[in-house]
C-alpha cells in the first residue's frame, strides 16, 4: 500500500515537471539558444586542452597526435624555464595590484553617485564615466604613450610644478603605474553599473526610517547602502580573484619596450610568444592550463572563505 | 573536338598578338645600369651566372624554347591527359583589389587555356583579405579543408601534411614543369631550397624576378637626414662612421648654440634602435648566417663594438632619450616637428611619409632625404633583405606559395598551369601588361603609361587593371613572381637621395640601396644556405629568432649598455649579458647553433 502511494507521488511529481515545462515552453525555447551556443562554443572546445599532454601536429589533429612521454612533459619544461619564477611573480604582481585598485574604486564611485541628488547631473556624470570602457585598448595605449612622452600631457603637468621632464614610458615602475591608472580610468564607471543597479533595489522606506531616526548621510550609507550591495561585492570579489593571473596581454604587449621587459613578461605574454610567435601550441596550452587551474583554485578558495565567514553571500 | 581546335586557334592568335609587345622589350638587359660601375660589373657577372643557371635548368628539357611566346604545354613536350574542360576549385585571398573580372585576369585565363589546350572552369573561394586567410589557414589545414589549388602563407609548415599524403608532392610531377625549375636554380641552395631533405616538394614557392639585378633593400639600408639642415650648413651625409661621429658633433654644436632648431641629433624607433647599426658593424640582432656558419649576432664581438659606439653617441648627448620607447606616431611627430636631424634604423619608405606630411604644413622648409648606410670598421655596411639577382624564389618569405590537394582529379594539368605562371610571358603580362596599353618601352626601358603614372596612386591604378606589380591586386593564382622593375615603378615614389658620386638627387630606395651599396653590401644573411630541420628543431631555432625568447633579453641589456647603466667595457658585465641571453633557451644555447650548422647543406 505504502509502495503504491510512493509510486503515485512520483508520478504526480513527474507529471508536474512536464506540466511546468510545457507551460514555460516559450521561456525554455529562448534559453535553449544560448545553452546550445555555450555548449558548442564553450564546452566542446575544452577537449582541446588534451594537446597540453600531446605532441600536437596540425596534420594529425587533436586525437591523432601522439601523447608526450611523460604526458606532463610540457609542465616540467615550463617550471624548469629560467624565466618561470619571474613570469609568475610579474603576473601575480600585476594582477594583485590591479585588483587592489580596480575593485574598490567602482564601489566607492557607485556609492558616491547614489548620494547625488540632481538627476540630470547624475546621469551626465555616469554616462561620461562609462565612455572610457568603450575605447579600444589600442587607442588607450596610444594615448598613454603620447601622454607619457617627454613632451606629453603628464610631463606638461610636471613642468607646471617645476618638476623635471622624465620619460614615463620607460622603466618598470612607470609601467605598473600607467597600467593600473589606465585600468582604473577605463573600468571605474563601467564597473559601478552592477552596484548602482543593486542600490536602486534598496527599499526606500529604510531611508525614510533612517531620516526619522536622524541618521546623517554617512550613517545611511554605512548602514543601508553598503549592506545592500554586500552580496554583489562578495560575488564579484570571488569572481575577480580568479582573474588575478589573467593579465591583459594585449595592453601589456602594447606598453612593452626594451626598458620595462623585466616587469612585463607575464604568463599571458609568454603564452602569446611561445604559442603564436613560436608556434608551440602544446607547450602554450599547457602553460595556459596551469594558469586556469590556479585561477580555479583561487576562486574556490575565495568562495570557501566567504562561505565560512558569511554563508549567505557565497556562490555555492 | 571542333571546340578544342577552335580554342587552340584562338589561343595561338592571342599568344601571337601578345608576342608583338613582348618582342619590343627584348635585348635590352642592363640598359638602365649606367649608375655605378661596380654594380654594373657585378651585375653582368650575376647575369652570366643566372644565365648559366638557367641553362642548367634547361639541360633536362633540351628541346624546350622558353622564349617561345606561343608556347603550349604540348610544344614544351608536356603530355597532358586529354581534358575538354578543366574544372577546379581555387582558394586565394583578396589582396586589396579584387582581380575578378579585371582585364588581365581575363587575359591570364585565355593565355592559360591556350597553354593547357583546354577550357578552364574555375570556382573561386576568395577570402576577404590576406590577413583573414592567414588567421584561418592553420585551422583549415588542420581540418584538411582544401580546394584543388590553394594560395598558402604557411608553405614551410606543409611538409607534415604532405607526409600524411593530403598535400600533393609536386616533386613527383617535375615532368610537367618547364619554368619553375629556373626559379629554383636561381635561388641560394638551388633545388635544395625548394625541396625537402627526402626530395619531396609540397608547394610552389613564390618567385621574384629581378631582370636588372638590382640587389636593393627597403629596411635598415639607409640613414635619413634633414637635407635642408645639411645643405644650409654645407654638410653632407656620412660615408663612414668617423664622418658620422663628426657630423653628429657638428650638428650638436649648432643645436647647442641655437643655430639649428632641434632637440636632438639622432632619433630612432622603438625596438629598431640597433638594426641599422648592426649592418654597419657586420652583425645582426638574432641568429644569422655570416657566410661560413650560423652564429648568434648579439653575442659577437662586432655587436659589442656596435654597442660601444652607440654608448659613445649616447654619452655625447646625441641620441633622443626616448629612442627606446618611441612608437610610430611619436616617430612621425618628431620627424615632422624638427625634433631631430638624423634618423637611423628605419624603413626607407618612412622618408616619403615624413615629406608627404610636411607638405601639409604651411611654410614648411624641412626636407628629409636618404643616404646609404655609412661604412663601418669592416668596410661597406651590410643591408638586410637584399633582393636576389635574376630569377629566384622569394627567400625573404619562403612561407608564401601555392599548394595542391593530393586528391585533385587533374594533378598534371594543375602542376603545368602553376608552372606556366613562372614563364617570362606570364610574369610580364601580369606585372607590366601589354605594350602600348599599360606600358611603353623607351630606350629599351619599360615604363608604365602616363594614365597609370600620373594617377594620384599609380599603385592603385595599376591594380585596377588587374596588374600585380603593386601587390594591391594579385591576378592569376597568387603567387606569381613579382618583377622588381615593375614593382619599383608603381610602389615607390622618388624621394631625395644623396650619394658621393651624384650629390643630392632624386631616387627610389629599392634601386639606390642596390646601386650605391653594390654587391658587397648584400649581407650573407640575405642568402643563407639551406638548412633541413625537423619541426622540433625549427621550434628550437625560433628561440634565437627576432622576437624569440633571447631577443627580449638582448634588447633590455642593449638599452642598459647604450645608456651606461651597464658598462660595455667591463668584461664581467659583458659575460653576464652573454650568460643571461644563453640562459633563455630551453635547450643548451650552443647546441642550437651546432644543430643549425650540422643540418646546413653546404
Amino acid at each position: 500500500m505504502a509502495k503504491t502511494s510512493k509510486n503515485a507521488a512520483a508520478l504526480i511529481k513527474k507529471k508536474s515537471f512536464w506540466t511546468r515545462a510545457c507551460r514555460q515552453k516559450g521561456l525554455l525555447l529562448m534559453a535553449l539558444i544560448p545553452v546550445i551556443f555555450i555548449f558548442v562554443f564553450q564546452y566542446i572546445p575544452i577537449y582541446g586542452i588534451l594537446i597540453a599532454f600531446k605532441n600536437y601536429k596540425g596534420s594529425k589533429g587533436v586525437w591523432g597526435s601522439a601523447w608526450l612521454q611523460p604526458f606532463y612533459q610540457n609542465f616540467v619544461t615550463f617550471f624548469k624555464n629560467v624565466e618561470c619564477g619571474q613570469i609568475i611573480w610579474n603576473t601575480l604582481k600585476i594582477g594583485t595590484l590591479t585588483l587592489l585598485f580596480t575593485f574598490p574604486l567602482p564601489i566607492i564611485y557607485a556609492l558616491l553617485i547614489n548620494e547625488m541628488r540632481g538627476k540630470t547631473y547624475k546621469k551626465v556624470v555616469q554616462t561620461i564615466s562609462y565612455i572610457p570602457h568603450f575605447i579600444s585598448v589600442v587607442v588607450v595605449c596610444s594615448m598613454l604613450h603620447g601622454f607619457c612622452s617627454l613632451n606629453g600631457f603628464f610631463n606638461d603637468i610636471r613642468a607646471f610644478f617645476s618638476l623635471e621632464r622624465v620619460n614615463l614610458n620607460a622603466g618598470d615602475t612607470n609601467f605598473l603605474i600607467m597600467y593600473i591608472l589606465s585600468a582604473v580610468w577605463q573600468g571605474v564607471g563601467w564597473g559601478s553599473i552592477l552596484y548602482l543597479s543593486a542600490l536602486t533595489n534598496v527599499d526606500t522606506s529604510l531611508y525614510d526610517v533612517a531620516n526619522i531616526d536622524g541618521a546623517n548621510r554617512w550613517q545611511k550609507m554605512k548602514n543601508i547602502a553598503i549592506p545592500a550591495i554586500m552580496p554583489t561585492i562578495t560575488i564579484l570579489l570571488i569572481m575577480n580573484t580568479g582573474n588575478v593571473l589573467s593579465s591583459d596581454y594585449t595592453k601589456i604587449l602594447l606598453m612593452q619596450n626594451a626598458t620595462n621587459r623585466d616587469a612585463t613578461e607575464t604568463i599571458a605574454t609568454f603564452v602569446y610568444q611561445v604559442g603564436i610567435q613560436e608556434g608551440r601550441f602544446s607547450y602554450s596550452t599547457a602553460i595556459n592550463l596551469f594558469q586556469s587551474i590556479i585561477c580555479f583554485i583561487l576562486v574556490y578558495g575565495a568562495n570557501t572563505i566567504t562561505r565560512k565567514l558569511s554563508p549567505e553571500n557565497s556562490m555555492w | 573536338m571542333k571546340r578544342k581546335s577552335a580554342s587552340k586557334a584562338t589561343a595561338l592568335s592571342l599568344a601571337a598578338a601578345m608576342s608583338i609587345g613582348l618582342l619590343a622589350g627584348c635585348g635590352n638587359d642592363g640598359a638602365g645600369e649606367s649608375g655605378s660601375s661596380d654594380q654594373g660589373a657585378s651585375t653582368s657577372q650575376s647575369a652570366e651566372q643566372s644565365q648559366e643557371e638557367s641553362q642548367g635548368g634547361e639541360a633536362n628539357t633540351p628541346s624546350v624554347d622558353k622564349n617561345d611566346l606561343a608556347a603550349t604545354a604540348a610544344s614544351n613536350g608536356i603530355n597532358l591527359p586529354e581534358v575538354d574542360t578543366l574544372s577546379i576549385t581555387v582558394r586565394t585571398a583578396n589582396f586589396g583589389t579584387d582581380s575578378t573580372g579585371t582585364r588581365f585576369q581575363q587575359l591570364w585565363q585565355e593565355k592559360m587555356e591556350a597553354y593547357l589546350g583546354c577550357k578552364l572552369d574555375i570556382t573561386w573561394d576568395i577570402k576577404p583579405s590576406l590577413k583573414d586567410m592567414q588567421d584561418n589557414e592553420q585551422q583549415l589545414l588542420g581540418a584538411q579543408d582544401f580546394c584543388d589549388v590553394n594560395t598558402t602563407t604557411v608553405g614551410t609548415s606543409l611538409a607534415e601534411y604532405g607526409e600524411e599524403g593530403v598535400v600533393l608532392n609536386i616533386a613527383d610531377y617535375m615532368d610537367y614543369m618547364v619554368y619553375y625549375p629556373d626559379y629554383m636554380a636561381g635561388s641560394p641552395g638551388g633545388e635544395d631550397l625548394a625541396k625537402n631533405q627526402d626530395g619531396s616538394m609540397y608547394y610552389f614557392i613564390d618567385g621574384f624576378y629581378n631582370p636588372n639585378n638590382i640587389t636593393g633593400a627597403q629596411s635598415f639600408a639607409s640613414v635619413a637626414y634633414r637635407f635642408d639642415v645639411l645643405k644650409d650648413n654645407n654638410w653632407k651625409p656620412a660615408t663612414n662612421i668617423e664622418e658620422f661621429s663628426q657630423l653628429c658633433a657638428d650638428i650638436k654644436a649648432k643645436i647647442d648654440d641655437g643655430s639649428i632648431d632641434a632637440d636632438y641629433v639622432i632619433m630612432d624607433g622603438a625596438n629598431d634602435f640597433i638594426r641599422g647599426f648592426a649592418g654597419i658593424f657586420h652583425t645582426w640582432e638574432s641568429e644569422y648566417y655570416n657566410g661560413s656558419e650560423w652564429v648568434y649576432g648579439p653575442i659577437e664581438d662586432n655587436f659589442r663594438e656596435m654597442l660601444r659606439y652607440l654608448n659613445g653617441l649616447w654619452e655625447a648627448g646625441y641620441i633622443d632619450p626616448e629612442y627606446a620607447t618611441t612608437d610610430w606616431n611619436m616617430h612621425l611627430e618628431k620627424a615632422t616637428t624638427g625634433k631631430a636631424v638624423i634618423c637611423t634604423s628605419l624603413w626607407s619608405g618612412s622618408v616619403a611619409t615624413f615629406n608627404t606630411a610636411l607638405k601639409e604644413v604651411e611654410g614648411n622648409t624641412m626636407e628629409w632625404g636618404l643616404a646609404y648606410l655609412p661604412d663601418g670598421p669592416e668596410g661597406t655596411a651590410w643591408k638586410w633583405g637584399s633582393r636576389l639577382p635574376g630569377k629566384s624564389l622569394n627567400v625573404s618569405n619562403l612561407r608564401m606559395g601555392i599548394f595542391i590537394d593530393a586528391e585533385t582529379e587533374h594533378p598534371e594539368h594543375i602542376v603545368a598551369m602553376i608552372d606556366y605562371q613562372y614563364s617570362d610571358q606570364m610574369v610580364e603580362l601580369l606585372n607590366w601588361g601589354i605594350e602600348g596599353e599599360t606600358y611603353n618601352v623607351v630606350d629599351g626601358t619599360k615604363t608604365f603609361v602616363d594614365e597609370i603614372m600620373n594617377d594620384a596612386s599609380p599603385a592603385q591604378k595599376s591594380a585596377d587593371y588587374g596588374l600585380m606589380a603593386s601587390s594591391l591586386c594579385r591576378s592569376g593564382i597568387p603567387f606569381i613572381p613579382l618583377d622588381n622593375e615593375a614593382m619599383t615603378a608603381v610602389t615607390s615614389l622618388p624621394e631625395p637621395w644623396w650619394s658621393e658620386e651624384k650629390g643630392y638627387y632624386e631616387g627610389k630606395y629599392w634601386t639606390e640601396t642596390g646601386v650605391i651599396g653594390g654587391l658587397e653590401s648584400v649581407s650573407p644573411a640575405s642568402q643563407p644556405p639551406v638548412v633541413y630541420l625537423t619541426p622540433d628543431q625549427q621550434a628550437m631555432k625560433k628561440q634565437l629568432n627576432q622576437g624569440g625568447t633571447c631577443y627580449n633579453e638582448v634588447l633590455t641589456w642593449a638599452a642598459d649598455f647604450i645608456e651606461g647603466r651597464k658598462d660595455i667595457d667591463n668584461d664581467g658585465e659583458w659575460d653576464a649579458y652573454i650568460n643571461a641571453v644563453k640562459s633563455k633557451t630551453e635547450q643548451d644555447f650552443d647546441s642550437i647553433l651546432t644543430m643549425l650548422n650540422e643540418n646546413t647543406v653546404k
